[in-house]
């Protein structure tokens, strides 16, 4: 009956399992939830630091909220609004360029790697180029979508601030774009 | 939604789901999660305090009109409250270690700890006017812990920092 509560269980059961104790519930909620937050983090264009920061605080502070969420099932939605906030307090702050010059700048455009290298396919290669060549809110609503298991649309809305209803909309157009470039 | 033949080829939803089905294979294979992130991620799990309250962050000098923190000049202040608890703390950068000191007003710790994910809690030496200073935190999120005298334990919300 446990595993089926890991396996298929809701995301709120889940929850609601992990609230009561359950360490196994909660390492089901971060498997399923974790790409997502990084998928956010870095469809902000933010550096693997920047975004290991914003998805490692995402999850504290649901530990540190976990008995007051509101509505347990929306936990994803939680979520996505959690790292979004973060997201933006991080790129708000005006001290973060404060580290010696000896390390590696966190500059807004140092994004997503394209290391098309890494991608043995070509036709991979060339859909990662073209996605660094999309307009900034389509790369950020694709990067988004990228996420595993693919999100839904209510959470996409939270983790960008967009209405829900125009997500199937401009994932039409951006991915129409996408296809021209190729 | 228009009706289509089944002879007019794959559905427009269905083509868009494909190509995102490609997208996301890409991006898993080029822009993956790091695992360590999964495994403190499933650690956190152990950070849990129940009967613990939080004091959330209400000031950060680093944002907002009056952000004065500027590339390197000056410490970073947070102001994290819970009721009438205030723990001021000053946030110090070298390279990537940080150095916090300030202090906890309106309520009294016996003990005060402060706690890095994915290490164990460490003392910090708190005075009798509350005052306390931590240093050589590695960068990221931070809180502290304060076991107060009246038996109840005051944690100041995660912050990266």
């Amino acid at each position: 009956m446990r595993q089926s509560l890991l396996v298929d269980g809701s995301n709120g059961e889940l929850l609601k399992a992990a609230a009561a104790g359950d360490q196994g519930a909660w390492d089901a909620l971060v498997e399923r939830h974790t790409s997502l937050l990084w998928s956010i983090a870095r469809s902000y264009r933010l550096s693997t630091a920047d975004a290991a920061d914003v998805v490692q605080t995402t999850w504290l502070r649901l530990v540190e909220h976990m008995d007051k969420i509101a509505d347990p099932e929306r936990v994803s939605g939680w979520l996505a609004t959690t790292a979004r906030r973060e997201c933006i307090h991080l790129m708000r702050r005006t001290d973060r360029y404060a580290e010696s010059s000896a390390e590696l700048p966190d500059l807004p455009g140092d994004g997503p790697a394209p290391d098309a290298a890494l991608l043995r396919d070509e036709r991979d290669a060339e859909l990662w180029r073209a996605i660094a060549r999309l307009d900034e809110p389509c790369q950020r609503l694709l990067r988004v979508l990228m996420a595993d298991p693919p999100p839904a649309y209510v959470d996409v809305a939270a983790a960008l601030g967009m209405k829900v209803g125009s997500i199937g909309p401009t994932k039409g157009r951006c991915l129409d774009k996408l296809r021209a470039l190729m | 939604m228009t009706d289509q033949q089944p002879s007019d080829g794959p559905r427009p939803d269905a083509a868009d789901d494909h190509l995102l089905a490609d997208l996301r294979r890409v991006a898993a294979q080029a822009d993956p999660v790091p695992e360590a992130l999964i495994t403190t991620a499933r650690a956190a799990f152990g950070l849990r305090e129940l009967d613990a309250r939080v004091a959330e962050l209400v000031r950060d000098s680093a944002v907002g009109a009056s952000a004065t923190a500027v590339r390197g000049l000056g410490a970073r202040m947070l102001s994290f409250e819970a009721a009438d608890t205030v723990i001021e703390c000053e946030v110090t950068a070298r390279g990537s270690r940080r150095d916090v000191i300030g202090q906890l007003v309106g309520a009294v710790a016996g003990l005060m700890q402060v706690q890095v994910a994915g290490a164990r809690a460490v003392d910090v030496p708190v005075d009798d006017h509350g005052r306390f200073s931590v240093g050589d935190l590695p960068a990221g999120p931070f809180r502290l812990r304060c076991s107060l005298t009246d038996g109840s334990t005051l944690l100041t919300s995660w912050t990266a920092v």
